[in-house]
């Protein structure tokens, strides 16, 4: 069994359960059934959630009869189906899905149900804690230096360093090993879009904001990695149309701020370790 | 030297990685849940082909889409074990390539994982023709990474339309040049 914790995109809030654990190169799926909806998680070998969806529960009386593949249990197509793309029907131990093409096309999908635990929401958020110690500014510059860039010798007061390691653990980055990035570099860009995104997920729930957070360090972090490969393969050309269509302004600013900073002569390290997929032949 | 910009699109978990590696040789089982997105490059008869490789998970999909600008030829998987793929290349990937790429742009549709299908045939032919009446798919093909089925068939149609795109665009060069 492996646990996976997921968003519902309905109910807003973070739940966790057991599934079983598929095989290496296999996707899975679950079914957690919520209140009038569906929420079908696929997962892969790792645990981690490749799409999530949350399915209205069919009820209807009249339609068309199909019956469920998994159990024979019919399973009423709504003569209606204006605003439908699929729909749920939940029997015993699985949920049966249809998605509906049109009226006359439709697939059926069956997925096991499994029970699952909303996660505690009260608890402190970090980001919050952090920037109320030490200001949006410092602690975006503390951040960046040791989530984005990895560095791991960064000089800060004790409890916020406490904060920063509680974080860093929580986002389950397993690949966050240091970039090799020059740390001067963290004094020369700018930290608006970092600052405006700590500022806007500081207030939410500790779970929520450390998913956003670790989802958008994986990005920078992956963007960075790429233009190094760029940068050392003399793809000038490509580093900046890739640059040019990021399409936030303020990310932008600051992915093409770090790239202008190995550009002129700062080199990475590292990158097997990290086991960066570019592969030339 | 032109560089020819493709581009896998799809959800996540269809096998645009595996695909992608498979025709490298490499083991399709142990890929990973790509981050953003991927870059591979081929060079092929005197000109370069770049394979951008899309994470699917909705999150980063937002973020990234826009990155397709200026493919020469997009790659749409879907899953063949797994309906709401197939589906969603019409709900969401067909409105951003018809967004972001036009009409005009060539379009091969490949449903991966053939080994383990479940979509019958009709309901991915009625899809292919809704699909058909707003972007310029050219190709369908069924593929599996995992047993090697008709993946060098697919690296192979990619690489005669990126040659096809890179002589017409030199052409068409060569008569700005002159006139």
């Amino acid at each position: 069994m492996v646990t996976i914790k997921f968003m519902c995109p309905l109910c807003k809030k973070i739940f966790k359960g057991e599934v079983p654990k598929v095989s290496l190169g296999e996707i899975g799926s679950a079914g957690f059934v919520h209140n009038n909806h569906v929420v079908i998680v696929d997962y892969d070998y790792h645990g981690v959630i490749r799409s999530i969806n949350a399915i209205n529960m069919c009820n209807v009386i009249d339609g068309d009869f199909i019956s469920c593949p998994y159990c024979n249990e019919p399973i009423r197509i709504p003569n209606d189906i204006e605003g439908y793309t699929e729909l749920a029907y939940v029997h015993k131990d699985h949920v049966a899905i249809v998605y509906l093409f049109d009226r006359k096309h439709y697939a059926i999908d069956v997925v096991n149900i499994v029970s699952e635990q909303e996660t505690a929401t009260q608890k402190e958020n970090p980001i919050d804690s952090i920037i109320n110690k030490v200001g949006l500014n410092l602690a975006s510059n503390l951040l960046i230096r040791r989530i984005i860039f990895g560095k791991s010798d960064i000089d800060a007061p004790k409890e916020v360093l406490r904060l920063i390691n509680k974080i860093v653990k929580e986002l389950d980055i397993s690949k966050n090993v240091d970039l090799g990035i020059d740390i001067s570099i963290a004094e020369r860009i700018s930290y608006t879009f970092f600052e405006k995104f700590l500022d806007k997920i500081r207030k939410l729930s500790k779970d929520i904001a450390l998913y956003k957070l670790g989802n958008l360090v994986k990005l920078i972090r992956k963007y960075i990695l790429l233009l190094d490969h760029f940068h050392r393969e003399g793809m000038n050309e490509l580093a900046e149309e890739f640059i040019n269509q990021i399409t936030n302004e303020d990310l932008r600013t600051f992915v093409h701020q770090i790239y202008s900073q190995l550009s002129a002569g700062e080199k990475m390290q590292k990158e097997t370790q990290l086991n960066f997929m570019v592969n030339m032949n | 030297m032109n560089n020819l910009k493709v581009v896998f699109i799809g959800d996540s978990g269809v096998g645009k990685t595996s695909l992608i590696r498979a025709f490298m040789g490499y083991d399709v089982k142990s890929t990973d849940t790509t981050i953003g997105v991927d870059f591979y490059s081929f060079n092929r008869d005197g000109y370069k082909v770049v394979v951008w490789d899309f994470a699917g998970q909705e999150w980063f999909r937002d973020v990234i889409i826009n990155f397709i600008k200026g493919a020469a030829l997009i790659i749409m998987v879907f899953d063949l074990s797994r309906p709401f793929t197939l589906m969603n290349l019409v709900k969401n990937w067909l409105n951003y390539v018809v967004k972001i790429s036009g009409k005009h742009a060539l379009v091969i549709v490949v449903g991966n994982k053939s080994d383990i299908k479940k979509i019958d045939d009709e309901l991915i032919e009625r899809t292919l023709d809704e699909m058909k009446k707003k972007i310029n798919v050219k190709l369908y093909l069924q593929t599996s990474a995992l047993k090697y089925k008709n993946v060098s068939r697919l690296f192979d149609t990619i690489f005669e339309y990126t040659k096809m795109i890179n002589t017409i665009l030199r052409k068409k060069k060569l008569i700005e040049v002159h006139t």
